[in-house]
């Protein structure tokens, strides 16, 4: 009994690790028919931060998500390396520069999947766990 | 802002708001307020308008940005500023037509910012930087509005960026130089930036810019006009900004660790055909490091210039203007030095909070040594 207590406590915590991991698990998605393909790190940030301005052959359209969601605090810190005032003030800079339009915002994962499925060349990223047959991830984080 | 030029922002943020229906528009904005003073033995900061009375007005500033795009290549941008310095009456900073063309390539049409030095184009957006103001030891320029063309071309390859703009332009109207208004026309205008960027941390920026500027209201007036009455307008002409041309050259670089950045820039301005203006050599270096929401700062910046006295081999020394000639060739001699602590605060999004000290100090001993400490809130939405 007290064995089989401890492995049930066991198999809950790692349960509950395996979700927590799983909550802190991004994907970076395009539209199912998006030309695009696996992109790598190097290329994701370029994209996000407007210095390269394709996602495939189509026009990249950026889908952020809103400040403080934590996908998105996940994705700035380990993706564009810049947290939360500093990928701002990079982006005020080009804004107010005219280099890039501002990007698209959208306050959850589905509304990110949504107009992600929806926009030609549009690029955002979600939960894992938000991934649906309308897009495809071309990069994990 | 005359009555014509606001009539014309009204216009346009009209025509922006009505054309909503039919193209995708934008708003977004920046600001900041700013408080500062000044102490020392000078009666101002050097190139500011800081005295020892606290102001709150000098560079504090609104602007607000309307873009309208109207289809996947063009859209319509009017960055509208409204700064403390002028009272807060509204302009346009930026006023084009923005082409995004396939490939990176991309075209402006009308009104922009000079991109003269790093931070040029966009000084007034205080939170995209972590000091109160570029150091001032390098940002003196005046002339900030260029109408006219512009090119750019960005491009990627592996972790590295590459940007690169051509401008040509000019600009008629008044011009403020360490808060004082001159007159100003300039022509011809070449402007060619370049910047590479690793990764996110290291940034390399090279430009050169090539205005051809005539200039009224500054002090050298009354010689100049004294030379024309007393019959040598070929000196006075010499000795005056009257179509001159003006080489400036600039280099800036960062390198970003992530908490620890170090910036630093150089600019040298030579100028052709006038005739007592000393070459000029500025530079800062800075030193910052990111502690969670807190950046403090520090900073270096000096100041160099030539005077260049063989203008007055013109002169006689018994010739009543060999002073006077002597005496304003001699003004444009520098050796200053600039030292600054600085923080910046980001103590909620969009917002941050920025305190600056800067000493000024010169081994000109007409130039008085100054201080001038000032405290600032910056927002950008």
């Amino acid at each position: 009994m007290k064995t089989e207590s401890r492995s049930l406590t066991l198999a809950l915590s790692m349960a509950l690790l395996l979700s927590a991991n799983a909550a802190h698990a991004g994907a970076v998605i395009v539209a199912a028919n998006a030309d695009a393909s696996t992109l790598d790190h190097a290329q994701v940030q370029q994209i996000f931060m407007a210095k390269a301005n394709k996602v495939g052959s189509a026009n990249a359209v950026l889908v952020y998500q809103k400040p403080g969601a934590p996908t998105r605090v996940a994705f700035d810190d380990k993706v564009l390396g810049k947290p939360g005032p500093q990928l701002t003030g990079y982006w005020s800079k080009l804004i107010f520069t005219g280099r890039a339009k501002a990007p698209l915002e959208e306050a959850t994962d589905a509304g990110v999947v949504a107009k992600v499925a929806s926009t030609p060349g549009a690029i955002g990223y979600v939960d894992d766990a938000a991934v649906d047959a309308s897009v495809k991830v071309v990069f994990n984080f | 802002m005359s009555l014509k030029s606001k009539t014309l922002v009204t216009a346009v943020c009209a025509l922006l708001l009505a054309s909503s229906a039919h193209a995708a528009v934008d708003i977004s904005g920046f600001g900041q307020v700013v408080v500062g003073q000044a102490g020392g033995d000078a009666a101002l900061f050097p190139d500011s308008l800081y005295d020892d009375n606290v102001d709150w007005k000098n560079e504090s500033l609104f602007g607000v940005q309307i873009n309208a795009s109207l289809n996947d290549t063009v859209s319509a941008v009017g960055q509208i500023v409204a700064s403390g310095a002028d009272d807060f009456e509204a302009d346009f900073a930026w006023a084009y037509i923005n082409f995004a063309f396939e490939n990176g390539l991309g075209m402006k049409l009308g009104r922009q910012r000079l991109a003269f030095y790093r931070y040029s184009d966009y000084l007034d957006v205080g939170y995209a930087y972590p000091w109160i103001r570029p150091p001032s030891s390098v940002y003196t320029a005046g002339l900030r509005n260029v109408d006219g063309i512009s090119f750019n071309y960005a491009h990627s390859f592996g972790s590295w960026n590459s940007y690169a703009q051509f401008l040509y332009g000019g600009y008629e109207g008044d011009v403020k130089v360490g808060g004082v208004v001159q007159q100003q026309k300039t022509e011809n205008l070449m402007s060619f930036v370049w910047e590479l960027d690793y990764d996110s941390w290291a940034f390399l920026r090279l430009s050169y810019h090539l205005p051809r500027n005539s200039v009224r209201g500054v002090a050298l007036d009354t010689l100049v006009d004294a030379l024309i009455a007393d019959g040598r307008p070929e000196l006075a002409s010499r000795l005056a900004t009257d179509g001159d041309t003006a080489k400036f050259f600039e280099i800036a670089g960062q390198v970003d660790l992530g908490n620890w950045f170090v910036n630093a820039e150089f600019t040298s301005r030579k100028r052709e055909n006038a005739a007592h203006f000393s070459d000029k050599q500025d530079w800062y270096t800075s030193v910052g490091y990111r502690a969670g929401a807190f950046t403090p700062l520090l900073t270096y910046g000096h100041r160099s210039g030539d005077p260049q006295l063989e203008f007055l081999d013109e002169f006689a020394p018994n010739d009543p203007f060999y002073n006077r000639v002597r005496n304003a060739i001699l003004k444009d001699e520098l050796d200053d030095s600039y030292i600054s602590a600085g923080l910046r605060w980001d103590f909620l999004s969009n917002t941050a909070l920025k305190l600056d000290y800067t000493r000024f100090s010169s081994d000109i001993s007409t130039r008085l040594d100054a201080h001038l400490i000032s405290a600032g809130v910056v927002f950008s939405f």
